[in-house]
C-alpha cells in the first residue's frame, strides 16, 4: 500500500482512496477476527494517561484494574485461560488459549485497547472513572 | 437508614418488594433491640437466671448464627458482652446518639469484674426451641450480626420477587447482586482518615456484601484518648491498632462478624483470624495510615493512594511454585 501524504494518522483524509462501503469493512473485520486478534490505539483523551484497564470476558460482568500496580492477573475466556500482565502502566496478553496468538504478539498497550477475539477477553485503557452507586465506610 | 437501589424493574414492583423489607427491617429492630423493651432483652434477663427457658422465634436463629460465627473467630467476635457494652455506654437507643459528650471510661474494677466472668456465646446452649445460658452475665447484642442477617434477608426478598439487579445500602455497609445493566455495580470505599475521599473501588460481582468495622463509627475522647465501641473482650477496652477493617463475602451476616473479629484481632493476629472465620477478601488499615490486603482482596480493589501510604499485599492461599 502506498502512503498518501495525509493518510498516516487516523485523522488523515481518505483523498485518493475509495471509502470501504460495509461489505469491505465487514470483509476486514472478519479477516481480522479469522487471524484471531484485534487491538486498536487512541491517543489519550485529553493528554491524560490511563489508570485502569477495563477486563471484559466472554458472558463475566467488566472488571476494572488499576494500572498503578504491577501484576499478572488470568481471565478464563471463551475457550479458556488468557494471561495479561500489568507493568509501569501498560498492559499486554502474555498467555492465551488462543491458536494464532495475535493478542500476544501485539505487544504492549498503553493506550486503547486490545482483544483476543477467539477466548473474547478485551482489555480497554481507561483515563477516568464512573461515578459511584454507593459507598462503603 | 437503608437505601436500596434497583434496575431494571417497574416502579410499582420495587415500591412492593421495598416495602415488604421495610417492614421486617422495622419488626426486627424492635425485637432485636437489646436495651429496650424488646424479645431481645426479654432473653437477656432469662439467660440471668441460667435455668432452660423458651427461645423467641424472632432472636433464636439470629442468636444461633451469631454463636457460630463467635466460635469460628476464637470468641474475638463476641455478641455476649452486652453488660461491657452498657458499662461503657456504647449502648445505643435507636435515634439517639451516645455516648455524650463528657463521657469517660468506667472503673477498671467494674471492667476486670466483668472480664473475669467471661461471658461467652458457647455459654448459650440450645435444645430444640429452648435455651439457657451457662453464665449469668451473658447479654447479648446482637449488633455485629443484625445488619449483614438484614442484608442478607433484603437480598432474598428482592430475588423472590424477581428483581435480580440491587444494592442494598445500611450505612456504609451494603449488599449488592448482578448488575447495573449497563456496566457493574461500582462501590467506592471511603478513606477512614478523610472520609470525603475514596480510598479506592470496587465492582461487585455476582452477589456480594461489603462490611467495614472502623473506630469512628461510634466513640468518645477523654484526655485526649479516643474510646471506640469495638471493645476487645480479652481485655474489656476498646480494640487498639487499627482503623478500620473491610471484609467482602457473599454472607452478609459472615462478612459483618469478620469485620469486626479480624479489627479485635489486630495488626499482629489478623490474618489467621481471617483465614479461620473464611474470608479471604479483607483489608485492614492500622491506626497509622498504613494498608494491608489479602491478595484475593488487592486483586478486586483500585487502590487510589496517596504516594506515601504503604501497602503491603499478603497472599491467603499458599502459593504454588511449578
Amino acid at each position: 500500500m502506498s502512503h498518501g501524504k495525509h493518510t498516516s494518522t487516523a485523522s488523515g483524509t481518505w483523498e485518493g482512496y475509495t471509502r470501504l462501503n460495509l461489505w469491505d469493512s465487514m470483509l476486514v473485520v472478519l479477516c481480522l477476527a479469522a487471524i484471531g486478534g484485534w487491538y486498536w490505539t487512541r491517543p489519550p483523551e485529553s493528554g491524560k494517561k490511563p489508570t485502569h484497564v477495563l477486563i471484559t470476558a466472554a458472558n463475566k460482568p467488566t472488571r476494572e484494574i488499576s494500572l498503578l500496580y504491577d501484576r499478572t492477573i488470568n481471565i478464563r475466556g471463551h475457550l479458556g485461560l488468557s494471561t495479561i500482565r500489568i507493568e509501569n502502566g501498560k498492559v499486554r496478553f502474555i498467555k492465551s488459549v488462543c491458536r494464532n496468538k495475535v493478542c500476544i504478539h501485539s505487544g504492549w498497550h498503553q493506550h486503547g485497547g486490545v482483544a483476543c477475539m477467539p477466548n473474547r477477553v478485551t482489555l480497554e485503557l481507561k483515563g477516568h472513572t464512573v461515578e459511584y452507586d454507593a459507598y462503603a465506610y | 437508614m437503608i437505601n436500596i437501589l434497583v434496575v431494571g424493574v417497574r416502579e410499582k414492583e420495587a415500591k412492593q418488594a421495598f416495602k415488604e423489607i421495610e417492614d421486617d427491617f422495622m419488626y426486627w429492630n424492635r425485637v432485636w433491640n437489646p436495651w429496650g423493651k424488646s424479645a431481645m432483652s426479654r432473653m437477656n434477663s432469662l439467660f440471668q437466671s441460667t435455668e432452660w427457658v423458651s427461645a423467641a422465634p424472632s432472636v433464636r436463629p439470629v442468636i444461633k448464627r451469631a454463636k457460630e460465627l463467635s466460635i469460628k473467630s476464637n470468641g474475638l467476635f463476641n455478641p455476649s458482652i452486652g453488660k461491657l457494652i452498657k458499662l461503657w455506654g456504647f449502648d445505643s437507643q435507636p435515634g439517639k446518639d451516645l455516648p455524650p459528650k463528657d463521657a469517660r471510661p468506667p472503673d477498671a474494677e467494674r471492667i476486670n469484674l466483668l472480664v473475669r466472668s467471661d461471658p461467652k456465646m458457647t455459654d448459650i446452649v440450645f435444645d430444640d426451641i429452648k435455651i439457657k445460658s451457662k453464665n449469668k452475665d451473658v447479654m447479648v447484642d446482637l449488633g455485629g450480626v443484625a445488619k449483614g442477617y438484614a442484608m442478607n434477608h433484603a437480598i432474598k426478598v428482592l430475588k423472590r420477587r424477581g428483581i435480580k439487579n440491587a444494592i442494598v445500602n445500611g450505612g456504609g455497609d451494603l449488599k449488592g447482586m448482578g448488575t447495573r445493566i449497563t456496566r457493574p455495580w461500582r462501590i467506592a470505599i471511603v478513606d477512614p482518615f478523610d472520609k470525603k475521599d475514596a480510598i479506592g473501588s470496587i465492582y461487585i460481582e455476582k452477589e456480594e456484601s461489603i462490611f467495614t468495622s472502623g473506630d469512628y463509627e461510634r466513640f468518645f475522647v477523654h484526655n485526649n484518648v479516643r474510646y471506640h465501641h469495638i471493645l476487645d473482650p480479652r481485655t474489656g477496652y476498646p480494640a487498639r491498632g487499627v482503623r478500620s477493617v473491610t471484609v467482602i463475602h457473599e454472607d452478609g451476616t459472615l462478612a459483618d462478624a469478620a469485620a469486626t473479629a479480624i479489627f479485635i484481632a489486630g495488626p499482629k493476629q489478623w490474618v489467621q483470624v481471617a483465614k479461620n472465620m473464611g474470608v479471604n477478601k479483607v483489608m485492614l488499615i492500622d491506626d497509622k495510615g498504613n494498608i494491608f490486603v489479602s491478595l484475593e482482596m488487592f486483586n478486586r480493589l483500585q487502590l487510589h493512594l496517596r504516594k506515601d501510604t504503604t501497602l503491603r499485599v499478603i497472599p491467603f492461599k499458599p502459593v504454588i511454585h511449578k
